[in-house]
Order: C-alpha cells, then structure tokens, then sequence
C-alpha cells in the first residue's frame, strides 16, 4: 500500500511532463485601440489600418511565450451619419498592405469579421465583445491568428456596403485579442 | 467523448472484477462549490455542481466517475475608454477520479482524474480533454453510510490547438455521498 501512495502524484508528474506542462499557461488579455473616430465614406469607401501588436505591452512581454489565440473580437460604436441602411465588414491582410477602395479590398483581402447591420441615417450599433464573437469569419480568423503567432503585423480594412452610399463613423473601436501564452 | 466514457466504464468494471478479496462498496453523491479561473483574463467566477458515483475497490482505493457542470461568471474589460463585456465560459466534463483515501471516520484524499469537458459560449464551441488534480477531507457520519467532504482542485481543460496550453479553474466544493450498495468479498 506504501506504493500506492506514490501512484497519484507520479501519475500526475508523468501526465505534466507528457503534455508539455500546460498548467503554467494562461489566457492574457490585450487589446489594439483604433483611432477614434474614423468614417468608411462613400459608394467605395474603406478605411485602413495598419496594426503592429508589438506595440502593445502585453502581447510583446508574452509573444515568444504564444501558444494560441483562445479570443478575439472587434469592438466600438457605428453610427450612419448619413445615407441608407447598409453593412461594416472588416477584412484582414497578413503583414503592411495599400489596398484602396472597398471593391479592391474585397477582392485582395480576407474577410475577418461581418457583415454587421446598420439602419439609415441616425442608426446607432454598439459590437460589443460577445456581439462580436458571432461575427467572426474563420479563413480571416486564421489569418489573424497566424499574424498573432507570426510577426504580429497585420492591415485591416474597415469597409461598408459596396455600391451603397453612405457615412459610417466609428468611435471606440478596438481589437480584442485573447491569448494563450505558457511556457 | 464515446471512446471516454466507455474506457472509464470499462476501468471501474476491470477493477471491481479484479479486486475480488476486499469488499466493493458503491455509493452516489452531489456536490456545489464555487469556481475560480485561473490566469483566465477573460472569464469570470462561477459556480460548479454535480454528481459523482465512487467505487470503492480496495480499502485505500476508489474510483470515482463523476459529471460536473461549471457556470462561469463574466468578465469586464476595457478597451479605447469603453467597458466590454465577454460572458463566462461554461462547462460540462463526464470524467473519472482516482482517490487514494487514508484515515477512518476521518479521511484525507489526494485525488487526480480526467474528463472529456465541453467549453461553451458565444463563438467558443469544443470539447476539450481535461485533467484535474486535488486533495479532498471527508468525515463518515454516525448515519450508515452517509458522508460529507470538501475538496480543492486545479481542473485544466488543454487547449485543441496547442498542447502546451490549457484553460484552469481552482475549484472548491462541498460534497455529500451515500454508499448505496456493498458487495461481500468473494471467499
């Protein structure tokens, strides 16, 4: 029975050791402000975004250390300011890009996230981080990830409804990233 | 998750066949608690409850199957001067514990297991293998076969795309179990 009493904590040393001792990883938390406000203008409107993560403390104290991206979203305040009803959709190209024009962008670029709905002049749609979850596309999703994993460069685009005229500003907006960081 | 509860049926099976000199005694139990993650910046606290059925197979022995189901509680955080928040993650695990139990009345436990855990909120939606590990106190009351037990435990849920990652929650529950059914020992 002596030896019994060893089993359990060598079994619990034998699976540590065989899965990479994941116990010391965790999920931290950072995040990438958007310059506030900006506005997607016009029938061919996109703004542009050049995110470098290494600019944030967070994610630079733990990128050799990344292992996964467990979450993320895109956040802030649309508002129409003028025009028809439409959608914001945001694309995502690994590393610096100059796409110009929503039609370009669509055509050169990833989708990560949308369509989010928005009414006519005056609507009001606040994404916030759960919102924002269900509107993630897994291939711009994947390239985000490998970006995250990789040298943390990355251009997003922020694009309306093509062919639809409108004024589109958006306040507070910010990327939510989760990730997964251990030893 | 198949493949899982089967084996764990199969190893409580093996071991109660195999063990026939000592007395099984089978019994069925709750448990509530509270739920904390660990290093997880975006999942609050919660709550866990479930039950268990521990197979006593030896006297210092037993095997323990269990459900549990975690409510986690949500998380605020701020991002560009605006508060968001990203509701908790819940989980529901079907696994099994190995408890190597020392004292009388009076008995103190390390345990460890695993489990198949199912994470789920909005835009999280996988099934994860999961281990857990822990020490547990139980008093026998004076009522046949009635007892009650605090446990702490570490459970970690690794991650799909990443062995080297997992998500952690400290448990801490109180538990109360009644051994239902004992088999004599087989001459």
């Amino acid at each position: 029975m002596r030896n019994l009493r060893l089993l359990l904590p060598c079994l619990g040393l034998v699976a540590l050791t065989a899965t990479g001792c994941f116990i010391a990883s965790g999920q931290i938390f950072v995040h990438f402000d958007l310059p506030t406000p900006f506005s997607i203008v016009g029938a061919d409107g996109a703004d542009r975004e050049f995110v470098d993560l290494n600019t944030i403390h967070d994610y630079a104290k733990h990128k050799d250390k990344l292992k996964d991206v467990s979450d993320l979203a895109v956040v802030g305040r649309f508002t129409n300011q003028g025009g028809p009803g439409g959608t914001v959709s945001v694309y995502i190209t690994p590393g610096s890009t100059s796409l110009s024009g929503a039609a370009n962008v669509v055509a050169g670029a990833t989708r990560l996230w949308g369509p989010a709905s928005i009414g006519a002049t005056g609507s009001v749609v606040n994404i916030g981080w759960n919102e924002s979850a269900k509107l993630f596309d897994p291939a711009g999703k994947q390239v985000l990830i490998d970006a995250a994993k990789g040298d943390g460069t990355f251009t997003i685009y922020t694009i309306g409804t093509p062919g639809v005229v409108n004024v589109i500003q958006v306040d507070n907006g910010g990327i939510i990233l989760v990730i997964s960081a251990g030893p | 998750m198949r493949r899982l509860a089967t084996g764990v049926c199969m190893a409580v099976a093996v071991a109660v066949l195999a063990v026939p000199a000592h007395a099984v005694s089978v019994g069925i139990g709750a448990f509530g608690g509270a739920s904390f993650p660990v290093v997880q910046d975006d999942n609050g606290q919660g709550s866990v409850f479930g039950v268990r059925v521990p197979v006593s197979v030896v006297p210092l022995i037993a095997i323990e199957p269990y459900f549990g189901s975690t409510h986690g509680g949500s998380k605020d955080q701020t991002v560009a001067g605006l508060t968001f928040t990203r509701d908790g993650i819940d989980v529901t695990s079907y696994g099994a514990n190995l408890l190597l139990k020392f004292g009388g009345p009076l008995q103190f436990y390390p345990f460890a297991g695993m489990s198949s855990s199912h994470l789920k909120r909005t835009g999280l939606d996988e099934t994860d293998t999961a281990y857990d590990f822990g020490l547990g106190l139980g008093i026998k009351l004076p009522l046949v076969g009635l007892s009650v037990d605090g446990r702490g435990e570490l459970d970690a849920a690794v991650d799909k795309a990443s062995s080297d990652a997992s998500r952690k929650w400290a448990n801490v529950t109180l538990g109360v179990t009644y051994a239902f059914a004992k088999f004599p020992p087989v001459p």
